[in-house]
């Protein structure tokens, strides 16, 4: 029997507030023409996707033994995001036409610096503190363990 | 009589796998979940094959040709969107598939939730969404080959009808005589053809202009700035729903995360994250390069404008692709429609075979392998007619499936398996309304204010409901195996 309030409350509490925030920023846009494209909406949006994201990779991680590290990852993601998303804004607001980094037009920059960083921010985190949420040894135990409780013979693969 | 000929030797492999596959196939395990055996470059190729579909060689470059930069806020997805499925619902959906004995995502929730009706309703669900989206595949297929053997001057032998049956029997063949089991192996055999016929229409699309993407990029932006802006002709509001509708609405496809029930170790669950990430990153490639090429030509007065955007991948392989390249892109561009249809193919038998007789009755029915085999015929006959029957109808219901899926069973897998005070009336609650919300935004678009993705708001307020309904209620009784399973 669970009990009455669970050591995740929180972290789905942060996720609910974060869902109402990305809903009150799509309410906002349908209701008023023109805010869809304000910085203040893509303010509101960031933080209300970070803040969501974050939420789903704790409650992922809650009892890894990565938790730690995967919170250096969300960190790391929510200021590469936040950043970029602040440059594009910016020269979305101020139409500045091609050229700007390196002479490339914005497009090829934009595949540059925002689609080749994200790809590498998730390989960095499959290699490094991913690789051992399966493969510590307590992990290992506990679903041997699990699984050999209930009765099932093929534990020992988990 | 190139792409036809690499055509047919792309349908007697996939024959000769299902005749292979037959002999493996014992019983309802095996027909739906290949037993449990699949190791990591397996279930990597079956889930990639799984994802992409007639997308990425028809609709993805469609995109691209029409919106610019916009669906590259959908591409990016994939980094982010593996690391939330795999943390979220791979190892709680093996572990429970293994302690249960459990082959199907209705009987997961079934055991979650310990609510009939919960499961009744994500069955009904992804039946709604096996026909659409089989409909739309088999529609394609057939449209596809009837354009080929007219090509190749067949034209007036080969009607719609013949060539939606024609291409459908061979993605039946192997669904029937071999289940899953045949299922993962022709996706392999599909994955591998895709990733190669994408590799060389990346290669190819370079070289079309002397000095490759900048080239391109400058021509387009001179005569469509707002098509290379970052955030493309769909504007910033849209492609931040796509990003976040494609980033997290990955833990809700069934045909896609079922696949991880299938893992014979689960350990091997990163290994299939990255596989999945590196065959993603080459698909995304081929859409760009396709889409920039085709935008470029025209820009550049050296094509006519192409009327119909999905044409562009046609468009692109007539006038650049050496033929034998074209019948390769043409066999991938089967193999991504097939390996999305036989998974659904065998989604839906499970639905229909298990999950509907137990939500209804408390059992399934016996020789459940004989009733897969004929589940699996009548969904893909029903299919098919409905296909044909419908026309746009099809088109439209398979374009809303993936945010569907999301806004429904989101809530249910990725935040459930995870949280002990989830209940089952906030679990059927969000299901209602992510599909009042999605059908009623098909069915009455005018309604929905400009800049409103439909299917992202539908997703954000099955979330908050499913929430509220649990923070607001009594925590629910759990069977001590499941919260044991939660608590790992």
């Amino acid at each position: 029997m669970a009990t009455a309030r669970t050591a995740r409350d929180p972290i789905l509490l942060a996720l609910l507030v974060a869902t109402l925030l990305l809903l009150a920023a799509m309410i906002a846009a349908a209701v008023r023409p023109g805010f869809a494209e304000t910085c203040t909406y893509a303010a509101l949006w960031v933080a209300g996707f970070e803040g969501f994201c974050a939420a789903l990779f704790a409650l992922g991680t809650a009892r890894s033994q990565a938790a730690g590290r995967a919170r250096v990852w969300i960190l790391a993601n929510a200021v590469q995001q936040a950043l970029l998303l602040g440059v594009l804004v910016w020269l979305e607001r101020n139409e500045i036409d091609g050229g700007f980094v390196f002479a490339y037009p914005k497009a090829t920059a934009f595949f540059l610096y925002v689609f080749w960083p994200s790809q590498v921010l998730f390989l960095v985190f499959f290699a490094w503190p991913y690789r051992r949420w399966f493969h510590t040894d307590d992990d290992a135990a506990r679903v041997a363990t699990l699984l050999r409780e209930h009765g099932v013979s093929r534990g020992e693969d988990a | 009589m190139t792409i036809l000929a690499c055509l047919a030797v792309y349908f007697v492999v996939c024959i000769a796998i299902g005749l292979a596959s037959m002999r493996r196939t014992r019983d309802a395990t095996d027909y739906f979940l290949a037993g449990r055996t699949l190791g990591p470059w397996l279930a990597g190729m079956a889930t990639f094959s799984s994802i992409v579909s007639g997308f990425l060689f028809v609709g993805g470059p469609g995109l691209f040709y029409r919106m610019g930069m916009s669906p590259l806020w959908m591409m990016i997805t994939g980094g982010l969107g593996g690391a939330l499925a795999s943390l979220l619902v791979a190892r709680p959906l093996r572990l429970l598939s293994e302690l249960r004995g459990i082959v199907s995502l209705p009987a997961a929730i079934e055991a979650r939730y310990r609510s009939r009706t919960a499961s009744l309703l994500t069955s009904l669900t992804i039946l709604c969404g096996v026909f659409s989206y089989l409909g739309a595949q088999v529609l394609a297929m057939g449209s596809v080959l009837r354009v080929l053997l007219h090509a190749a001057g067949y034209e007036g032998e080969a009607s719609l009808t013949v060539c939606v049956f024609a291409s459908c029997g061979v993605v039946l063949f192997y669904s029937v005589s071999g289940g899953m089991l045949a299922s993962v192996w022709t996706d392999l055999f599909q994955g591998i053809i895709m990733i190669t016929a994408s590799a060389f229409v990346f290669a190819t699309a370079i070289t079309v202009w002397d000095d490759g993407f900048e080239t391109m990029d400058r021509v387009i932006f001179a005569t469509d700035e707002a098509a290379m802006m970052p955030f493309g002709r769909f504007g910033m509001a849209g492609c931040f729903a796509w990003f976040l509708m494609f980033s997290v609405g990955g833990c809700g496809q069934p045909h896609v995360i079922t696949k991880n029930m299938m893992l014979r170790d689960l350990r091997d669950l990163r290994r299939v994250a990255i596989l999945n990430f590196v065959a993603g990153t080459l698909a995304v490639l081929t859409l760009l390069a396709i889409g920039t090429v085709m935008r470029a030509t025209v820009a550049a007065g050296d094509h006519p404008p192409i009327g119909n955007p999905d044409a562009a991948a046609p468009a692109f392989l007539l006038a650049f692709a050496h033929p034998v390249l074209a019948g390769v892109v043409f066999a991938a561009l089967f193999a991504a429609i097939m390996s999305t249809a036989d998974s659904f193919l065998n989604i839906g038998a499970a639905v229909l075979v298990q999950d509907i007789p137990r939500a209804l009755r408390g059992r399934t029915p016996t020789h459940d392998l004989a009733w897969a085999r004929v589940a699996t015929l009548a969904i893909a006959a029903l299919s098919g007619v409905t296909a044909l029957l419908s026309g746009d109808l099809v088109a439209i219901l398979g374009a809303f499936g993936w945010s569907t899926f999301a806004a429904a069973l989101v809530p249910l897998i990725a935040i459930g398996f995870h949280w002990k005070r989830a209940t089952a009336s906030g679990a059927i609650a969000s299901v209602v309304i992510s599909l009042v919300l999605n059908l009623g935004g098909k069915a009455f678009p005018t309604w929905i204010p400009r800049g409103v993705d439909v299917g992202t708001f539908a997703l954000l307020a099955s979330i908050a409901t499913f929430l509220a309904m649990g923070f607001a209620s009594r925590p629910p009784r759990i069977d001590p195996d499941v919260e044991a399973m939660m608590d790992v």
